[in-house]
C-alpha cells in the first residue's frame, strides 16, 4: 500500500486545524499522531502464542510557550476531544516573552517504507507454518537442546506530523525474528540466540539452518565456558559489539538533550579529539532498511546523516528541537518519541561505526594473546563520565593470532570512553547491523534503533 | 466502547470464551531542568485488550486463542474480530478454563487519593519539596527531574462471568543531582517506579542521591580479585528472575525448568542460608501487588521456595491446567523472609566486602541466571573499618553460584517489586578493575 488510507487523511485534517487554532494563541504549535498495528507469533514446541500489537493510537498536541512545552496527549482522537484540548490549552497555559521553535520550511509529503517479502501480504498460515518449520528443526539439532522457541514480531508503524509549514506521513514496517537455543546438561541451563531485526519484511525469517546450528554450538559452548580472568585485554569485537560500543558507550553521550541538563561530559570535547584518528562515527536514519530508520523525525525534521566522529574528533552532536534551540546548534533529525504519549528526547537511530581497511582474520592473528568478542548484548550510558558498560554473551581466547577452543562467559567491557577509542588499532572493512533491540532514555522511552560497525581491534578492561 | 466489545463478543458463535481487559490511564508530568520548567504533560489513555478463544473446525481437542487490543473511536470492530478470528484460528492449544465467579477477592486497593483526587496539586508539592531539597544541599544542583503522577483504573469482563475492578497509583521520578566543587563535576542519577506518592520521600532521597553524587568525587575503581558483595535496592528484584523463570508453570510445560516441585532449587547444599521465597500480591508498597490478576484470579501470598526447596510452580490458568496444578495467578511481588544478620554485620570481612548500590545497568539472564554489571555507585567496606566510595570496575558472576553461599540481613525493605532483607550479601563474586 502506497496511499494514506481516507481515515488517516481525515486525521490529518484535524490536527491541521487544531494546530492552526492553537497558533492563534501560541507563536508555536505543533502535532504528532502515531498508530501502529501488525502480529506477533511465539512457536515453542508445545505451545504457540498470537498476538496483534497494540495499537498505541493517539496523538499529541503540543505548544511552546515562551519557556515551556505543554502538551496534552490522548487516545481519543475524535474532532471533539481534539477541541476540548485546544481550548484546555488555550485556557490554562500562558504565552511568555522568549525564543520560538523554527517550524522549518515548507514540505509536505507521504512516506513509505521498502519490504523485500511485505509480510501484508503473505497469508499468516504461511508464516506461522515457515516458524513451526524452522521451530522443529532447531529443536532437533542436539540432544541437549531442552526448549528451542522462535519469536517472530512485524510492526506496522504509521506518523502524521503538523505544524504550520509541514503536513507529513510515513509508513514504516519492521520485522524481527529470533530463533532462541536453550540447552541443558541437567545442573545449568544456557541461551543462546539468532536472528536479526530490519525496516523490511518476512524475508528477516528465512534463517538457514547453518545459522541455526551456530546458535546452537554457541549455547553449547556457553555450558563449559569459563569465567574470564579480569584483566586488560587486546580484545576483536564483531559488529554487534561495535555497535553497542557506538550506540552506549558515545552515542548516547552525544545527545544534545543531556548538555542542556549539564550532563555530557562531551560538551567539553567539540572539535577535540576523543578517539584514534581512524574512527568515524556516524548516526544515519536515512540508511534503507535498517531497525532505526526514518523518512522525518517526530518533529518534522528530514532524515539526514550526522558524521559525530570524523577521523576521531568530535565534529557534531544529536539534537532536537528544544536543545537546538537553546544551545544554538543546527538541528539533526533525532526529536524522538515512543509514541504520541511520549515526550519528545534527542534519540539516535542507526548508530555505527565507520568501516576501517582491515579483515576479522587479520586482527586476530595480530593478537598474541586476547578476546574475540563477536557478539554484543547489552550496555549503559554514562554520559556524565564517560564510564563503559559493554556486555557480550561469550569470548573466546586468542592465543599467538588463533582462536583456542576456550570460552569464556558472561563477559562485560569496562572503562572510560576516550581510553577505549583511542585504543582502536584496526577497524573492519565490512559494516554490520543489529537490529533487534530498543533503546531507552535512561530506563524508558523506547524506540527502534539500529546499532553496527565493522570489527574492531581494541585493548579494553575485561571482567 | 466496552458495551459494543461485550456484545459483538458475546454474540459471535465462534467465540467459545473471551477476556476483556479495560485499562484508563491518566498521566500528569513536569519535566525540570536544572530548576527551569521544560515541559508539562497530561497523557489520557483508554485501550481495551482483549483474548479470546474460538474452536478449531473440526477438532474439538484444540482452541484457539489471540490477543489484540482496541483504543477509543475504534471504528472497525467487526473487522478487528474478524482478523482476530482467523488469528485464533491458525493453531490450537489444549482449551482451559477461566477463573469463574465465586473465588474470594482480597479487599485491595492502592489508588492513592492525593493523586486520583489532586494530580496537579500532589505533582506541584512534590516538585517544591525536590527543588527545596535540593537548595539544602551543599554544591548539588538539580540536573534534571522527571515526575509522573498516573492514576490507573482496570476492569476486567470475562466470559466466564467476572466483573472486577481495580485502581492504582504509580509515581514514577527520574533524577538526576550534580555535585559541582573546584571544578570536579559528578553525578547521581536514578529512576524509581514506586505505588503512589506517600510511597516517596524525596527530601530523604535528594539526601542521600546528593551524598552519592559527591561521593562520586573520590571514588576509585576497585582492584580485581574474587571477594563477598551485597546487593541491594531495586536490583534484588531482578536479581531473583531466575527463580521467576524456573518456578513458573509455563517454563515447566516448555521444558526449559530445571525445578521440581519438593525438590531443592540449586544444584548443591547451599553453605548460607537458605532461599524462601513467595510471590506476594497483596503486599501494600509492591508495585505488582494486585486484587485480581490478568484472567481474573485472586491476588494472594503464594509460596514458592522454601528452605530451598520448591513449594509448587507459580502459573496461570492455562499452563496450570495443563500440569494438573493449582492456578495460583500471575507472579506478584517477591517476598524474602528476614535473615538472621543484621544489615551492619553484612559487611564484615577478613579483607573487604563490596556495596554495590547501583550498577549502570543490571539484567541478569533469566534462564542461565549469568549477572554482571558495571559498579555506577558502591562502596568497599575494609577490614580496617574504612569504607571507600567506588565507581567503575565489573561485578560477575552467576545468581545459583551466589545463592550458594549467601546471607541474607534481618532488616526488611520494600524495593520496586521486591519485600525482603535489604541486602543480600553474596560471598563471592568476581571484580574487575584495576
Amino acid at each position: 500500500m502506497t496511499v494514506i488510507p481516507d481515515y488517516l487523511e481525515q486525521i490529518q485534517r484535524d490536527l491541521e486545524a487544531s494546530v492552526e487554532e492553537l497558533e492563534k494563541t501560541f507563536p508555536f504549535a505543533q502535532a504528532l499522531f502515531t498508530e501502529q498495528d501488525g502480529i506477533s507469533m511465539y512457536v515453542s514446541g508445545k505451545d504457540i502464542g498470537i498476538a496483534s500489537q497494540p495499537p498505541r493510537r493517539g496523538a499529541v498536541l503540543s505548544v511552546y510557550n515562551g519557556g515551556t512545552y505543554a502538551e496534552l496527549a490522548t487516545s481519543d482522537i475524535s474532532p471533539s476531544n481534539l477541541k476540548i484540548l485546544v481550548d484546555r490549552l488555550k485556557d490554562r497555559i500562558k504565552v511568555e516573552r522568549g525564543s520560538f521553535p523554527d517550524p522549518g520550511n515548507k514540505w509536505s509529503g507521504q512516506f513509505f517504507s521498502h519490504c523485500g517479502e511485505d509480510p501484508r501480504s503473505m497469508a499468516n498460515r504461511d508464516k506461522l507454518d515457515h516458524l513451526q518449520s524452522m521451530q522443529e528443526r532447531l529443536s532437533k539439532m542436539s540432544p541437549r537442546i531442552v526448549s528451542a522457541p522462535v519469536r517472530y514480531g512485524e510492526r506496522v508503524d504509521r506518523r502524521i506530523y503538523v505544524n504550520r509549514n509541514k503536513q507529513l506521513f510515513q509508513e514504516l514496517i519492521n520485522t524481527v525474528c529470533v530463533p532462541v537455543a536453550i540447552v541443558s546438561d541437567g545442573k545449568s541451563s544456557k541461551v543462546y540466540h539468532a536472528g536479526n531485526g530490519i525496516q523490511g519484511g518476512f524475508e528477516i525469517a528465512r534463517i538457514s539452518d547453518a545459522e541455526l546450528a551456530i546458535t546452537v554450538e554457541n549455547a553449547e559452548r556457553l555450558l563449559t565456558a569459563k569465567n574470564v580472568e579480569p584483566g586488560i585485554y587486546d580484545v576483536v569485537g564483531g559488529p554487534a559489539l561495535a555497535g553497542v560500543i557506538a550506540h552506549e558507550a558515545f552515542g548516547h553521550g552525544v545527545e544534545s538533550d543531556m548538555f542542556l541538563k549539564k550532563r555530557a561530559m562531551a560538551a567539553r570535547f567539540i572539535d577535540k579529539s576523543v578517539a584514534s584518528d581512524i574512527v568515524n562515527l556516524i548516526d544515519n536514519p536515512a540508511l534503507t532498511g535498517q531497525s532505526g530508520s526514518y523518512f522525518f523525525d517526530d518533529e518534522g525534521y528530514p532524515a539526514t546523516e550526522t558524521r559525530i566522529l570524523e577521523n576521531g574528533v568530535l565534529r557534531r552532536v544529536l539534537t532536537d528541537q528544544l536543545s537546538a534551540m537553546r544551545l544554538g546548534i543546527p538541528r539533526t533529525a533525532n526529536g524522538r518519541r515512543e509514541s504520541y504519549a511520549n515526550k519528545v528526547y534527542t534519540r539516535m537511530s542507526n548508530s555505527y561505526f565507520g568501516p576501517g581497511a582491515q579483515t576479522v582474520e587479520e586482527m586476530i592473528s595480530s593478537v598474541e594473546y586476547g578476546l574475540y568478542m563477536p557478539d554484543g548484548s547489552n550496555g549503559m550510558e554514562d554520559p556524565k563520565s564517560w564510564g563503559i558498560q559493554v556486555e557480550s554473551p561469550y569470548a573466546v581466547e586468542i592465543r599467538r593470532g588463533k582462536l583456542t577452543n576456550i570460552v569464556y562467559s558472561p563477559v562485560v567491557i569496562t572503562g572510560f570512553v576516550p581510553e577505549l577509542l583511542n585504543s582502536i588499532t584496526m577497524i573492519g572493512k565490512t559494516v554490520g547491523f543489529m537490529g533487534l533491540g530498543t533503546c531507552q532514555k535512561g530506563h524508558k522511552e523506547q524506540v527502534k534503533v539500529a546499532i553496527g560497525g565493522p570489527a574492531l581491534k581494541m585493548k579494553a578492561r575485561v571482567g | 466502547m466496552l458495551d459494543a466489545i461485550r456484545s459483538t463478543l458475546g454474540r459471535d458463535k465462534r467465540i467459545s470464551g473471551w477476556t476483556i481487559l479495560e485499562h484508563t490511564r491518566d498521566s500528569y508530568q513536569i519535566y525540570t531542568s536544572l530548576k527551569r520548567q521544560e515541559a508539562i504533560r497530561a497523557v489520557s489513555q483508554k485501550r481495551w485488550k482483549i483474548t479470546i478463544f474460538s474452536p478449531l473446525p473440526g477438532q474439538t481437542e484444540l482452541v484457539g486463542q489471540t490477543d489484540f487490543e482496541l483504543v477509543e473511536g475504534e471504528q472497525r470492530l467487526d473487522r478487528r474480530l474478524e482478523m482476530a478470528i482467523e488469528q485464533a484460528r491458525l493453531h490450537g492449544n489444549p482449551p482451559f478454563k477461566l477463573p469463574s465467579p465465586g473465588a474470594q477477592y482480597p479487599d485491595f486497593d492502592d489508588s492513592d487519593p492525593d493523586i486520583r483526587d489532586r494530580p496537579w496539586d500532589t505533582l506541584g508539592i512534590l516538585n517544591d519539596a525536590i527543588e527545596e531539597s535540593v537548595d539544602r544541599e551543599s554544591n548539588i544542583e538539580l540536573a534534571s527531574s522527571e515526575l509522573f503522577l498516573d492514576e490507573l483504573r482496570h476492569r476486567l469482563l470475562t466470559s466466564s462471568g467476572l466483573d472486577l475492578h481495580l485502581e492504582k497509583s504509580h509515581v514514577t521520578w527520574d533524577v538526576c543531582l550534580l555535585y559541582n566543587k573546584a571544578g570536579s563535576e559528578t553525578e547521581f542519577w536514578e529512576m524509581k517506579t514506586r505505588p503512589g506518592a506517600r510511597y516517596l520521600d524525596v527530601k530523604s532521597d535528594i539526601s542521600r542521591f546528593a551524598g552519592y553524587a559527591r561521593d562520586a568525587a573520590p571514588a576509585i575503581v576497585p582492584r580485581s580479585g574474587n571477594c563477598p558483595v551485597v546487593l541491594t535496592g531495586d536490583h534484588l528484584f531482578v536479581l531473583l528472575q531466575y527463580f521467576l523463570h524456573h518456578s513458573s508453570a509455563s517454563a515447566k510445560y516448555n521444558n526449559s525448568s530445571l525445578f521440581s516441585p519438593g525438590k531443592p532449587v540449586l544444584p548443591d547444599t547451599p553453605r548460607g542460608d537458605p532461599l524462601t521465597l513467595f510471590s506476594n500480591a497483596l503486599h501494600p508498597g509492591g508495585i505488582f501487588s494486585y486484587r485480581f490478576d490478568g484472567e481474573g484470579s485472586p491476588g494472594d501470598r503464594i509460596p514458592i521456595i522454601e528452605n530451598g526447596n520448591l513449594s509448587g510452580f507459580w502459573g496461570t490458568s492455562q499452563y496450570s491446567e495443563y500440569l494438573n496444578l493449582p492456578t495460583t495467578g500471575s507472579f506478584a511481588n517477591f517476598e524474602i523472609p528476614a535473615g538472621k544478620v543484621s544489615w551492619d554485620d553484612l559487611f564484615k570481612s577478613d579483607d573487604r566486602v563490596i556495596l554495590v548500590l547501583q550498577f549502570s545497568t543490571f539484567d541478569p539472564q533469566p534462564v542461565a541466571g549469568n549477572y554482571l554489571g558495571e559498579i555506577r555507585v558502591g562502596y568497599e567496606f575494609r577490614k580496617d573499618g574504612s569504607v571507600v566510595p567506588l565507581r567503575g570496575g565489573s561485578v560477575t558472576g552467576n545468581v545459583v553460584d551466589g545463592m550458594l553461599d549467601c546471607r541474607f540481613c534481618s532488616e526488611l525493605d520494600t524495593f520496586y517489586g521486591y519485600h525482603g532483607p535489604r541486602g543480600i550479601r553474596f560471598e563471592r563474586a568476581q571484580i574487575a578493575g584495576d
